[in-house]
């Protein structure tokens, strides 16, 4: 099935090569994981283990997005790819949002491939906590960073990741550095890093999660991968394309799955075929049209997250400087110590303004496809009466996995982080 | 503190029936369901950690006799007059712990109203089938096999199709039916169900209600077989199978209600399964209030409780007038079948498209609130720990089953706008 026939969108963002390699995903999505989800129903746990292990090592995919500004390799590629995988497997697709995310923001030697699968989770700040005074954007860091000679201690408990907390190979820890935000990357092996029994969650099955403690794990100073509010920025806006992206291919899978139930089934006795009947076809058309958007705004959301998106003139309507010292409640505006992307500067001044406007707008724009999904998504489920939440369907694990991603973004968090961008609140309570 | 019995019910419409039941239940669902409803969501397929505690429900505690005749050893709710209300308050409770324990539990009574229920009793099968029920000392299960293979719910939409897309049939022969079909979907089925109650057609394609025939079928008759239980999105107390049906022979007086009859009352079973479907929504908001409340309380933000936080408050409020709203729509409808003098027979098209317009919207609000109460909780929204997913997953089956929204409002939009093709 060629989807840009269907639901389209700027073709002119992928290259020849970012065209192959999407086309090698989505072989690898239709043979390692649709099609042989329907030959061996029931062993889903090592379907997607070896799904994983086929694409991420023998493929090649782990290798795939350094970071390199030399690479060809783009927002648009990544969106694209990740795209293709969110319709074969969310859970594969988020583990992938993380680690890709870390990969971009890290130096190319630190989180090496030893030919098994790596797969790396992001631990961010939570919304909900005891303390008074948020670390930034309204949210608390659960890890705390004491910076010891050319070493950093971190130590905190009750951490949930995002993703794999029982099996990841790397943690990208999200910390508060002289107050400004900081991103440590931890080897999964690291001393005094414990992790937690797995637990159960609604869905993201690929993803196998567990809470973490921080028991003073002694970090080099080298693997504080990103500091500064730009930098972390552009780590978390990576993260955020990642899972849009793999929300929006979830619902490539929800409309084929949609589209062959409304073709086959007859309804009334009467051979009316279910997409022929008015209110069906109805609500397909609703479907169908939302399912499009959703792909252009992560095309879009693509578009904002490359480099070239923070130079002013791109957005310029949506500067707001003036809420600037609002968004970091006693935080530094120091740029980040090594540039991040080319062109920007090294040197310790502001980050462009522009910049917060264009991580707003990439938390609005993600929050905004995953809503989407699983609002979709439940309507093609009614769609499908009874076969809607039966497993051999398909669709009501997209459903679980759509709301399982949405949750862990924190969409409360979210509304509130918007806030403070598009009319500076000072949000608190009492 | 307030509790979930403050959410409103109409005190008036509340059957004697409902303070003893009401309480046996929390109590076994707070002892036997709610401790380990975690461990039964994970045993879909063998249900070896939910029987014992079906056991205790209906054998121990002996529901299982609910709808029956006291002088065959039931507990006369069949022909109480307040059968409506009574099934509310229990199935509600049930489903506060585990819908899928709910839908289990109150699909054992709807075949069975078929013959136990006021003014249509069939008091030679209420005879024949009350010891099944009132003297086994083991949980006894019924099923409702209607559904098949090429219409899904086309089966229910009594008034535009009128039974003619029945593939099942029932043929005379002798003092016997011979039964011959394909059923999918019922629940108790997978292995569970001693006795069904099969829809079938005297005469396929017809539109005739005299060729519509509702038959028991013990469980254990020559040519019954059932498959293996699906596996789904939530509710693994609930088994549903395939069940295939070969030349099945039955007495000829194991119809229940005979020509023309059971077309008609087959409409009751229509609006019992939706008063069914809004209390298990009931009882399900029930329990995430419970949970909010406790979570809301227990989680802090800048050092004050979650439900300190204005927009936290907003959502809570929100969630606590929808389930308000729910509440007291399933009892008016409940009250409304208790009442046919004032509102009319429990089978008349006003009725079953009353009840389809109160479940849809019910199930709509319902799946949004929760879900904006899994949002209320972040990452943890969709942890187990919590159980609110698991009601979310729950409520959205509740929401798909029986047809769908969309025969739901096609059969408010007949009967509120005389729409004859829809």
């Amino acid at each position: 099935m060629n989807f840009d026939d269907v639901f389209c969108f700027d073709k002119s963002t992928l290259g020849e090569t970012d065209r192959s390699l999407v086309e090698t995903v989505s072989r690898w999505a239709n043979k390692e994981v649709i099609a042989a989800r329907l030959e061996h129903a029931g062993d889903e746990a090592k379907l997607l283990t070896s799904a994983l292990r086929r694409l991420l090592v023998d493929i090649g995919l782990q290798d795939l997005f350094p970071n390199d500004d030399a690479s060809d390799f783009t927002e648009f590629t990544l969106a694209s790819v990740l795209e293709q995988i969110g319709r074969a497997d969310a859970g594969i697709a988020f583990l992938l949002a993380n680690t890709f995310a870390l990969q971009r923001s890290a130096p190319a030697d630190a989180m090496p491939a030893t030919g098994e699968t790596l797969i790396a989770s992001l631990v961010l700040p939570d919304y909900s906590d005891e303390k008074t005074t948020p670390d930034f954007d309204g949210l608390t860091c659960r890890v705390k960073a004491l910076k010891k000679d050319d070493s950093y201690i971190l130590s905190g408990d009750h951490v949930r990741p995002q993703c794999a907390g029982a099996d990841a190979s790397f943690f990208g820890v999200i910390c508060v550095v002289e107050g400004e935000p900081a991103c440590f990357l931890v080897p999964g092996d690291a001393k005094g890093l414990r992790r937690g029994e797995s637990f159960h969650k609604t869905g993201l099955a690929a993803s196998v999660n567990a809470d973490l403690r921080f028991d003073n794990v002694v970090i080099p100073k080298g693997s504080l991968i990103c500091r500064g509010r730009e930098s972390v920025d552009k780590l978390l806006n990576d993260y955020r394309l990642g899972v849009a992206a793999t929300g929006a291919g979830a619902l490539l899978a929800v409309w084929e799955i949609l589209k062959d139930w409304a073709e086959t089934r007859v309804i009334k006795g009467k051979g009316m075929i279910f997409k022929d009947n008015p209110l069906v076809a109805s609500m397909l058309g609703d479907i169908g049209g939302r399912i499009a958007i959703c792909r252009l705004l992560l095309y879009d959301l693509a578009r904002l997250s490359q480099p070239g998106a923070a130079v002013p003139h791109a957005f310029a309507g949506s500067q707001n400087s003036q809420w600037d010292a609002v968004a970091q409640p006693g935080g530094s505006r120091q740029a980040a110590p090594h540039a991040f992307r080319p062109g920007t500067s090294c040197v310790a001044q502001p980050p462009p303004a522009v910049y917060s406007a264009v991580s707003a707008t990439c938390v609005g724009l993600t929050q905004r496809i995953l809503r989407e999904s699983v609002e979709i998504t439940g309507k093609a489920m009614e769609l499908m009466a009874s076969a809607g939440y039966a497993t051999e369907w398909n669709i009501e694990r997209i459903w679980r996995d759509l709301k399982t991603l949405e949750n862990s973004l924190g969409p409360t968090a979210a509304r509130a982080a918007m806030a403070r961008h598009y009319f500076g609140s000072n949000i608190r309570q009492g | 503190m307030r509790s979930i019995d403050d959410i409103t019910r109409p005190k008036e419409y509340i059957s004697p029936m409902d303070k003893p039941l009401g309480q046996i239940v929390r109590r076994w669902a707070d002892k036997e369901v709610i401790p380990y409803r975690r461990k039964f969501d994970e045993d879909w397929k063998e249900h070896q950690f939910i029987e014992p505690a079906f056991h205790k429900l209906m054998a121990e505690l002996g529901l299982q006799r609910l709808l029956f005749p006291e002088d065959l050893g039931g507990l006369g709710l069949g022909h109480s007059g307040c059968l409506g209300t009574g099934a509310f308050r229990v199935f509600e409770e049930v489903a506060r712990a585990d819908s899928g324990m709910a839908v289990a539990f109150g699909v054992v009574f709807w075949p069975l109203m078929m013959i136990c229920v006021e003014p249509h009793v069939n008091r030679g099968l209420c005879e024949h089938f009350a010891p099944m029920f009132c003297q086994s000392e083991k949980a006894a299960w019924a099923a409702n096999a209607m559904t098949e293979p090429q219409g899904g719910a086309d089966i229910e939409n009594l008034d535009l199709l009128k039974g003619s897309t029945i593939q099942t049939t029932a043929r005379r022969d002798g003092d016997d039916w011979i039964i011959n079909g394909h059923k999918l979907w019922p629940t108790n089925s997978g292995g569970v169900a001693d006795l069904f109650g099969v829809v079938c057609t005297t005469r396929p394609g017809s539109t005739d209600p005299n060729d519509f025939a509702f038959i028991f079928v013990p469980a254990d008759a020559e040519g019954v077989t059932q498959g293996k239980p699906y596996q789904k999105a939530g509710m693994a107390a609930d088994k549903n199978s395939d069940i295939w049906f070969e030349n099945v022979r039955v007495p000829a007086w194991y119809r229940a209600c005979g020509p023309g009859d059971d077309f008609k009352y087959f409409k009751e079973v229509v609006s019992l399964g939706l008063l069914g479907s809004m209390s298990f929504v009931s009882g399900v908001m029930m329990n995430v209030y419970e949970i909010l409340q406790s979570y809301c309380e227990q989680k802090f933000f800048r050092g004050l409780p979650l439900k300190e936080n204005d927009d936290i408050a907003a959502d809570l409020a929100d969630f606590a007038a929808t389930a308000e709203m729910i509440r007291i729509t399933g009892y008016q409808f409940a009250r409304m079948l208790d009442r046919p003098d004032l509102y009319g027979a429990r089978w008349s098209e006003e009725i079953v498209a009353k009840g389809r317009a109160y479940k849809y919207m019910i199930c709509d609000k319902a799946d949004e609130a929760i879900e904006k109460a899994m949002n209320l909780m972040g990452a943890h929204g969709t942890d187990r720990d919590h159980d609110i997913e698991k009601h979310w997953r729950d409520v959205k089956m509740v929401q798909l089953w029986m047809g769908g929204k969309q025969l739901c409002q096609m059969e408010v939009a007949r009967w509120f706008y005389g729409c004859k093709m829809v």
